[in-house]
């Protein structure tokens, strides 16, 4: 026996099914309550599109839609972006437009650098936020590229750097 | 305890029973909203208190746009030196196109301008103004005071169109002048002073207006 060859009881038995030897990739229920969470390690850099609420502790460089989503701009959070979803929340640090459906709220460590178009906005003492508030009309439609997105995908991104 | 500024009904209705005391009449306000309100379009707002933000979300929720930017006033200009030809000038710059707003809240801001620099003040407030728009100001009323002394800018919270809510603030003190309603009135020229208010608390609520160009 070669030295690099594994013992037999060492190999993996033979799958009776070509299915079964492939890695199991854990599926994600969509109507959990838990969020997807991007980590506080993880930079994104171009579109990130979802059909379920977001947890955002990382850097994002682009764009977010969540249509009909909640997303949640952590603490550690830092977008750089376009923001379109249904409801904001803001912890850390937005630098770009955000149109909400439903609601934006900045936190009192919540900083907003850009226009907000929601329905209701609510700013505690201690944000920072600049640029406009327009609460009056509907929120508009993001460009066309955001209707060419696979809604099958949770989270679509240009590049994901660790 | 945190406070969250919330807009609709919530800053209409929801003023704190602390605040009810301090509530006043801002009749100049009340006359702007109704011009650049019953306009139809959506009126350009422009709010430059950077404790004001509440005000900024109450505007907003009537319908208004509001573009909210810090300012920071300007330090009063150094002498001139012995020797030296020229002074250089801090700019006083509102990061914003000419002409665009319907409404310009300047809220405390001309009591910590400097008297000499009050005309440049005035000169930038009036570039942003859209012809036909609206300026309101506040201003201490300590006549026969002279120089400055250290003050905080306050913080103001609409409860109505016509209904306002002044509480102080922490933070930095800062030079504050009390200008007489002539050097104000002065500087602001070519814009037109429509009205002067005296609050009970001592402020004077400046309504002013810019002129339509002639067709």
């Amino acid at each position: 026996m070669s030295l690099w060859q594994k013992p037999e009881h060492d190999r993996p038995a033979p799958s009776e099914s070509p299915s079964s030897s492939a890695p199991t990739v854990p599926q994600r229920d969509h109507k959990s309550s838990s969020p997807a969470t991007i980590g506080q390690s993880v930079q994104i850099e171009g579109e990130l599109t979802g059909q379920e609420d977001l947890i955002i502790d990382g850097k994002v460089d682009g764009k977010i839609v969540l249509e009909g989503h909640h997303l949640v701009v952590g603490p550690n959070g830092r977008i750089h972006a376009e923001v379109h979803a249904k409801s904001v929340q803001v912890s850390g640090e937005v630098s770009g437009n955000i149109v909400a459906d439903d609601k934006v709220e900045i936190s009192p460590s919540g900083s907003v650098l850009g226009d907000i178009t929601a329905p209701r906005v609510a700013l505690a003492d201690g944000s920072s936020f600049k640029g406009s508030i327009d609460m009056g009309s509907k929120p508009r439609q993001m460009s066309s590229s955001s209707s060419s997105v696979n809604r099958d995908v949770p989270i679509a991104a240009g590049a994901i750097k660790h | 305890m945190m406070r969250w500024l919330q807009s609709g009904p919530a800053v209409a209705r929801g003023a704190p029973a602390t605040a009810a005391a301090n509530e006043q009449s801002c009749r100049g306000m009340a006359l702007a909203l109704r011009r650049i309100l019953k306009q139809g379009a959506r009126p350009e707002v422009l709010d430059l208190g950077q404790f004001s933000r509440s005000a900024a979300i109450y505007l907003a929720s009537r319908g208004a746009r509001v573009c909210v930017e810090d300012f920071a006033p300007p330090p009063p200009t150094p002498r001139l030196k012995p020797g030296a030809k020229s002074i250089a000038k801090p700019v006083i710059s509102i990061p914003q196109p000419d002409g665009k707003f319907d409404l310009v809240l300047a809220w405390e801001h001309v009591d910590f301008v400097p008297p000499d620099r009050l005309g440049d003040f005035a000169a930038e407030l009036s570039r942003v103004m859209l012809p036909g728009g609206w300026l309101i100001l506040f201003a201490e009323d300590r006549p026969g005071t002279k120089g400055s002394r250290p003050d905080r800018p306050a913080c103001y919270r609409l409860t109505a169109d016509d209904r306002i809510v002044r509480s102080p603030t922490t933070g930095p003190e800062r030079p504050r002048w009390a200008h007489p309603n002539r050097a104000i009135e002065r500087a602001l020229s070519p814009l037109t002073v429509q009205s002067i208010q005296l609050q009970r608390n001592r402020i004077r609520e400046f309504l002013v207006h810019k002129r339509e160009k002639p067709s």
